[in-house]
C-alpha cells in the first residue's frame, strides 16, 4: 500500500519526474500527430484515388480503344462480383473558353451510371441557389426553379435544357481550375461570380481511325455550353479535366457505330444491297464491385471475363484489367514508404522516452536514497522497492501519455487553423524553422530545469540536462524532416504545394486523429516508460539499506 | 502480535519489567568485517548476547565500536559473516526470502539518532508507513480505519495530537523523533531498536524523549538501546559495553 501513496506523493511533490512526464507527453503527442497526418494523407490518397478511377477498370492500351464493350459489359455485369459497370470514352483534347485554350483530359460519361461508380455527382460545386443569388434573385418569390438554373440536373444528364437549348450544342462540366477566371482565395474558397456557368466553350479532339491513324477530316470540334464546375480536391484532376456525355465525345471521335457500302476486295466496286458495319468504341469500361467481395476478387472475375471474351479473340491483349491500386501504384507507394520511415521515427521517440525516463528516475533514485534506506528498515522488502519505482514510472508513462494523447488531439483537430494561422503570421517557408526552434527550445526548457532542480548531482544532472536537450533536439529535427521530405517527394512526384492553400494537393490537412494507431502510441508510451524506470528500479531494489541510511 | 498482552494489559507504570526468564532475542558469536580499500575491517568479532520479554539493554561503546552495526544486524537490516541473532526460536539470517523484511515490519521498530523521516509525508503518514508496508494495496481499505486509529492514538501518547498533519520539515528536533518513535510502535513490534535516540537533541529535549522511552519500558516495551552517554544508560535494566568487537559488563 505504501507504493501506491508514495508514487501519488511523489508525482505530486517530485519535479524531476514531471519533466519526465513532460517529455512522454511530448514524445506521444509527436508521433501521434505525424502518423494522424500521415495516415491521413494516405487514407486521402487511397480514397480519391480509387473514387477517381472505380474499383476496377477495363482499359485500352490504345487510344483507337476497343470494340463491342456493350457485350463485354454485360457479361461483365453478369457477374456476382460486379454491382455497376459504365462504359467512358476519354481523349486528349482543348477547351477554348473565352479565347483561353488549355489543353484537358476530355471525358466522356453516362452521367448517372457513372456517379454511381466513381465520385462525380458531389464534386460538382454550383446549384441554382448560387445562379439565384447571383442574380439577386429570391427564390420563394421564383416559384420552380427554372431548367437552365438547375445547374446540378443538367450536370448529372450533360444536356442544357431551358433556355440553353437550342444552340445545337451540348453540355461540358468542368474542373475548377480549367476556367482560367477561377481561382482559390487564402481561406481556399471559390467564388461564383468567377465562374465559367452558361459561358460556351469550343472543344477540340483528333479522331483517330480504328487502326490509329488521324481521320482524313483532320481535328473534330463542336460548342459547348459550360453547365458546371467541379472540385474533386486533387488539384491534378481539377486543373485538367471535362465530363461530356458518352455518344457525344464518342461521336466527337469517331468511335461510334457506322456502317458504310461494303466493297468488292478484287475490284474495288461497290456490292449493292451489302454494307459493313464498323463497330462502336469505348477507351474503357469502370466496374464497382460487389459488396461482400474483395478487390482481388473482382479483379479476378473481371479479368477472367475478359481474357475469354470471344469476341475480340486476338486482340484481347490490347485491353488491361487493373484495379485502382494497380493504376495509382507508384502515387500510393511513394506515402505507404513514408509509413516505414515512421515506424523509425516512433522506434527512436521511444527511445527517447526510455532514455528520459531512465534518467530521471536515476536522479530521483539518487536523491531518494536514504528514504530507500528508511523504506527497508521499516520493513520494506526488495521487491516492494522495485514495484514503488516501477509503478512511479507507470504513473508517469498513463499521466504523459493521456497528457500526450489530449495535445495531439487537440493540435490534430485544429490543424487547418493552426497551419493557417502559422502560414499567415510567418509564412509557409519559416514553418519548420519556428517548429524545429520550438523543440529545442522545449528541449533545453526541460535539460535546465532538471539541471537546477537537481543540486545534489549537478554534475550529473547538468549532463542529463545536455542528453535531454540533444534527443529532444534530434527527434524535433527527425519529425519535421519526415514531413519535409514526404512533402518534397510528392512534390517531385505531382508538383503541389502541401499547405499552400492557392495551389493544393489536397485541400486541407488531414484533421483526423488516428485513434488505433494511437491506443498502441500510448501503450508504447506507457511501457517505454516503464522500461525507463526498470534499471533506477534494480538499482534502488539492491541498495544496501545501511549504506543508504548513511547516505546524505 | 506474540507480546500484545505485555504491553496492552500494563497499565502505565503500575508493574515493573517482566520476569527475564523468556528469552526473546538470542544473539551468538556475531561477527562482521569491512572491507575498505583491501584493508579488512573486524568489527564485530563474536558478540554474544540475550534480551528477555520486556527488558531494556542499552549499549555503550565509544564512537566506531560498532554499536549501530550491532543494531542494523539484530534488525535484519544487515547480515553477518558469521554467528546468528535467533528472534522466538529461528535464526533470522535462515528466514526465506522475503520473511527477514517481514520480520524487520512486524517485530522490529527502529529508532535512528537523526529520525530518517520520509519528508513527504505527513506525521501521520509517517506513522502509517509501516502499517501500509504491511498491508496490500486490496487489504488496505480494510485495515485503513483501525491503522489509523492506532498511528492517532501513537501520536496522542508522544503529544503531537495536534501536529498530525504537519510535514516534518514544520517540526522541530524533538518532535520529529517522538513521530519516528510512534512510527517504530505502529505495528506494535516486540523490540524497539533504538540508535542514539536523543544524540541529536539538546539536554532537555533528549530528556523528554528518555522519559518517553522509559514509560514504553514500563508498560513492558522491550528495548535495545545504543548510546555512548554512560548517564542515559543509567535508566536501562542491563548496560554492556562493546568493547574490541565483543560485548561485556562494564
Ligand atoms: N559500510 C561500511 N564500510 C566500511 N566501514 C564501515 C561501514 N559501516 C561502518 N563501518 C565502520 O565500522 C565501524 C563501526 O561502525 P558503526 O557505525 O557501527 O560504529 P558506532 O559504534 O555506531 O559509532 P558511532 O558511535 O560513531 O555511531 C566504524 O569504524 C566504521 O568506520
Ligand atoms: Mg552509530
Amino acid at each position: 500500500m505504501y507504493k501506491l501513496t508514495l508514487i501519488l506523493k511523489y508525482l505530486r511533490r517530485k519535479l524531476g519526474p514531471m519533466f519526465a512526464a513532460l517529455a512522454v507527453m511530448l514524445c506521444t503527442a509527436m508521433v501521434i500527430i505525424v502518423i494522424s497526418v500521415m495516415g491521413g494523407f494516405l487514407d486521402l490518397l487511397q480514397t480519391s484515388a480509387k473514387q477517381l478511377t472505380g474499383d476496377v477498370s477495363v482499359q485500352a492500351r490504345s487510344m483507337t480503344g476497343f470494340a463491342y464493350y456493350e457485350e463485354l459489359m454485360v457479361e461483365i455485369k453478369a457477374l456476382d462480383e460486379v454491382v455497376a459497370a459504365t462504359p467512358v470514352v476519354s481523349t486528349f483534347g482543348m477547351i477554348n473558353l473565352d479565347g483561353h485554350t488549355i489543353g484537358v483530359n476530355i471525358m466522356g460519361i453516362q452521367p448517372e451510371e457513372f456517379s454511381g461508380i466513381v465520385r462525380y455527382r458531389d464534386t460538382l460545386m454550383w446549384s441554382a441557389d448560387d445562379i439565384l443569388d447571383y442574380n439577386g434573385i429570391d427564390p420563394d418569390e421564383l416559384g420552380a426553379t427554372p431548367p437552365a438554373f438547375d445547374l446540378e440536373a443538367m450536370s448529372m444528364t450533360l444536356e442544357p435544357a431551358g433556355f440553353l437549348k437550342g444552340h445545337d450544342a451540348p453540355g461540358v462540366v468542368i474542373g475548377v481550375e480549367v476556367n482560367p477566371y477561377q481561382y482559390r482565395d487564402e481561406q481556399g474558397q471559390y467564388d461564383f461570380r468567377n465562374s465559367a456557368v452558361h459561358q460556351t466553350a469550343t472543344l477540340t479532339v483528333l479522331p483517330l481511325t480504328e487502326r490509329g491513324a488521324p481521320a482524313e477530316l483532320g481535328p473534330s470540334y463542336t460548342n459547348a455550353v459550360v453547365l458546371n464546375e467541379f472540385k474533386s480536391g486533387l488539384y491534378e484532376i481539377d486543373r485538367s479535366q471535362v465530363f461530356v456525355r458518352f455518344d457525344v465525345l464518342q461521336k466527337l471521335l469517331g468511335m461510334e457505330r457506322s456502317e458504310s457500302p461494303a466493297f468488292d476486295e478484287q475490284t474495288g466496286e461497290p456490292i449493292p444491297g451489302k454494307t459493313s458495319v464498323k463497330p462502336a468504341r469505348t477507351s474503357e469500361i469502370v466496374v464497382k464491385g460487389a459488396e461482400g467481395y474483395t478487390l482481388e476478387q473482382v479483379y479476378a472475375a473481371v479479368k477472367y471475363t475478359v481474357l475469354t471474351f470471344d469476341k475480340v479473340p486476338a486482340r484481347h491483349h490490347a485491353i488491361a484489367v487493373r484495379t485502382w491500386e494497380q493504376r495509382h501504384a507508384q502515387f500510393i507507394n511513394a506515402v505507404k514508404n513514408e509509413k516505414g520511415m515512421v515506424t523509425f521515427l516512433f522506434i527512436i521517440i521511444s527511445i527517447v522516452a526510455v532514455v528520459m525516463v531512465a534518467t530521471t528516475f536515476y536522479m530521483t533514485v539518487l536523491e531518494k536514497t536514504r528514504d530507500i534506506g528508511v523504506l527497508r528498515a521499516v520493513g520494506a522488502s526488495q521487491g516492494g522497492i522495485m514495484g514503488l519505482f516501477l509503478g512511479y514510472g507507470l504513473a508517469v508513462g498513463v499521466v504523459g501519455a493521456l497528457l500526450g494523447l489530449a495535445l495531439a488531439v487537440s493540435v490534430v483537430w485544429h490543424l487547418n487553423e493552426i497551419q493557417y494561422w502559422l502560414a499567415n503570421r510567418l509564412g509557409v517557408s519559416a514553418h519548420y524553422t519556428w517548429c524545429a526552434c520550438g523543440g529545442a527550445l522545449v528541449g533545453a526548457v526541460v535539460g535546465a530545469a532538471v539541471g537546477f532542480s537537481k543540486r545534489k548531482a549537478l554534475k550529473f544532472a547538468l549532463l542529463a540536462g545536455l542528453a535531454l536537450f540533444l534527443l529532444g533536439l534530434a527527434g524535433a529535427w527527425v519529425s519535421l524532416a519526415q514531413v519535409e521530405d514526404l512533402s518534397f517527394k510528392l512534390n517531385d512526384a505531382i508538383s503541389f504545394k502541401m499547405w499552400d492553400p492557392q495551389t493544393y494537393f489536397f485541400d486541407r490537412i488531414p484533421d483526423k486523429v488516428k485513434f488505433y494507431d494511437a491506443f498502441f502510441i500510448v501503450l508504447g508510451a506507457i511501457l517505454s516508460s516503464v522500461v525507463g524506470a526498470l534499471i533506477p528500479a534494480v538499482l534502488a531494489a539492491r541498495l544496501d539499506p545501511v549504506e543508504a541510511l548513511r547516505y546524505e | 502480535m506474540t507480546n500484545h498482552t505485555i504491553h496492552t494489559e500494563s497499565g502505565l507504570g503500575d508493574s515493573g519489567p517482566k520476569s527475564q526468564a523468556a528469552s526473546l532475542l538470542s544473539i551468538t558469536d556475531l561477527h562482521k568485517h569491512y572491507h575498505i580499500g583491501g584493508q579488512d575491517l573486524h568489527v564485530l568479532r563474536g558478540v554474544d548476547v540475550t534480551v528477555a520479554h520486556g527488558e531494556w539493554v542499552a549499549v555503550l561503546g565509544s564512537s566506531g565500536s560498532g554499536k549501530s552495526t550491532l543494531l542494523h544486524l539484530i534488525g535484519g537490516l544487515d547480515r553477518p559473516e558469521q554467528g546468528s541473532v535467533t528472534f522466538e526460536g529461528r535464526d533470522i539470517f535462515k528466514l526465506p526470502g522475503a520473511a527477514i523484511d517481514r520480520y524487520r515490519n512486524r517485530h522490529v521498530g527502529f529508532v535512528f539518532q537523526s529520525y530518517h523521516l520520509l519528508p513527504e509525508l505527513t506525521a501521520l503518514e509517517n506513522v502509517l508507513t509501516g502499517a501500509m508496508i504491511r498491508s496490500s494495496i486490496l487489504g488496505w481499505p480494510g485495515r485503513r480505519n483501525e491503522a489509523r486509529q492506532r498511528a492517532v492514538a501513537l501520536l496522542d501518547r508522544v503529544g503531537l495530537g495536534d501536529r498530525m498533519k504537519h510535514r516534518p520539515s514544520k517540526l522541530s528536533g524533538g518532535e520529529r523523533q517522538r513521530v519516528a518513535i510512534a512510527r517504530a510502535l505502529v505495528n506494535e513490534p516486540d523490540v524497539l531498536l533504538a540508535d542514539e535516540p536523543t544524540g541529536n537533541l539538546d539536554a532537555e529535549t533528549g530528556k523528554q524523549i528518555m522519559s518517553l522511552i522509559t514509560e514504553l519500558h514500563q508498560q513492558g516495551q522491550t528495548i535495545v538501546m545504543v548510546t555512548h552517554d554512560q548517564q542515559i544508560a543509567e535508566s536501562a535494566d542491563r548496560r554492556l559495553w562493546l568493547r574490541e568487537g565483543s560485548l561485556g559488563e562494564p
